[in-house]
């Protein structure tokens, strides 16, 4: 599912200097040494594998489960859809595209579906979720 | 004949079990930097994370290897990310904490200079979406260009485009940044 739609490429990428790309190369890393966060300590990661068993073992004990969500993520989009006129929602939102209550229905819907589908082997997700995607313009 | 086809299904059952267990093990530090930058230091990050496993290890099973394991966990994270990102615009509507947040382990405080820890933050969350997510991957954890284009479902040129514009529009706002040298005493910052 590669996206050809947005190559759009820089016809002035590979122009920069090599004086350029080293200063750009101390300057990332430069951006690394203040974000770097250190060494997680090995408590914290074995308390993160811990949670991980867990949260497993309870998301994948029971069959029943995604249809418990996609018919309680349905019945809650249609009280924001009959309660919450417009939605509240901020339009200006790169990401948000349930900008109306209507939007938020739609959106719920898309979201149960990826639940339900499921489908991310590789990555790839089937036709159906795709529709949905585009029909509702989720990147 | 049933208890052969058993024996094989159980073998790979223990096949699966272990190659998940390296997965995590391998990756649960990039897989939880990797989200935070993507949330702009958003402190659901290892709750992210680990939905991002929990998806990897629901869908192992069916990996047909046609990338590496590693791309293919990250390609699960990052739309792990963008769907987290999207729900937290239901929950701004109606004003709510994720309950995961709430029960989430204790947090590293940040290290070093937060203000500028926070600079970085907000101008990598000016940057669109896709340039922010093909320079994180590229810059901060170090993929190939081809593997972020494999990770981002863009093609190569697409995803050098991406890494060159966020680190322009980057070094336009924090083109001060310098990196500091080594203190000769071995610590480091």
């Amino acid at each position: 599912m590669t996206d050809q739609s947005t190559t759009n490429e820089d016809p002035n990428r590979d122009e920069d200097s090599p004086l350029d790309q080293s200063e750009d190369a101390r300057w990332i890393d430069a951006v690394r040494q203040v974000l770097d966060d250190g060494e997680r300590s090995e408590g914290a990661r074995a308390a993160f594998r811990a949670r991980l068993e867990d949260r497993i073992e309870r998301r994948t004990s029971s069959t029943w489960r995604p249809w418990l969500l996609t018919a309680s993520a349905a019945f809650g989009a249609m009280v924001v859809w009959v309660l919450v006129p417009g939605g509240g929602v901020d339009p200006g939102n790169e990401s948000d595209v349930a900008t109306d209550s209507a939007g938020l229905l739609a959106y719920a819907y898309y979201e149960t579906e990826y639940l339900a589908v499921e489908d991310e082997a590789n990555g790839f997700l089937s036709d159906e979720y795709q529709a949905i995607a585009n029909a509702f313009d989720v990147p | 004949m049933a208890r052969a086809g058993e024996h094989r299904e159980e073998r790979r059952e223990r096949d699966l079990d272990s190659r998940f267990r390296a997965l995590v093990d391998e990756n649960q530090d990039a897989a939880i930097r990797t989200a935070r930058r993507l949330l702009g230091g958003d402190a659901s990050a290892e709750d992210v994370a680990q939905e991002a496993f929990l998806r990897a290890f629901r869908g192992l099973r069916r990996f047909r290897e046609e990338a590496s394991l590693r791309t293919w966990f990250f390609r699960i994270l990052v739309r792990e990310v963008q769907r987290h990102k999207r729900w937290q615009v239901v929950r701004r509507v109606w004003k709510t904490d994720s309950l995961s947040d709430a029960e989430l382990p204790s947090r590293q405080a940040p290290r070093g200079d937060v203000g500028l820890r926070r600079r970085i933050g907000t101008a990598l969350e000016a940057l669109p979406v896709r340039q922010r997510e093909a320079f994180v991957l590229v810059h901060l954890e170090q993929f190939t260009t081809k593997e972020a284009a494999d990770i981002l479902g863009v093609s190569l040129g697409t995803a050098k485009t991406h890494v060159h514009r966020a680190t322009h529009a980057l070094r336009a706002h924090l083109g001060d940044l310098r990196p500091t040298e080594p203190k000769e005493s071995g610590e480091s910052t």
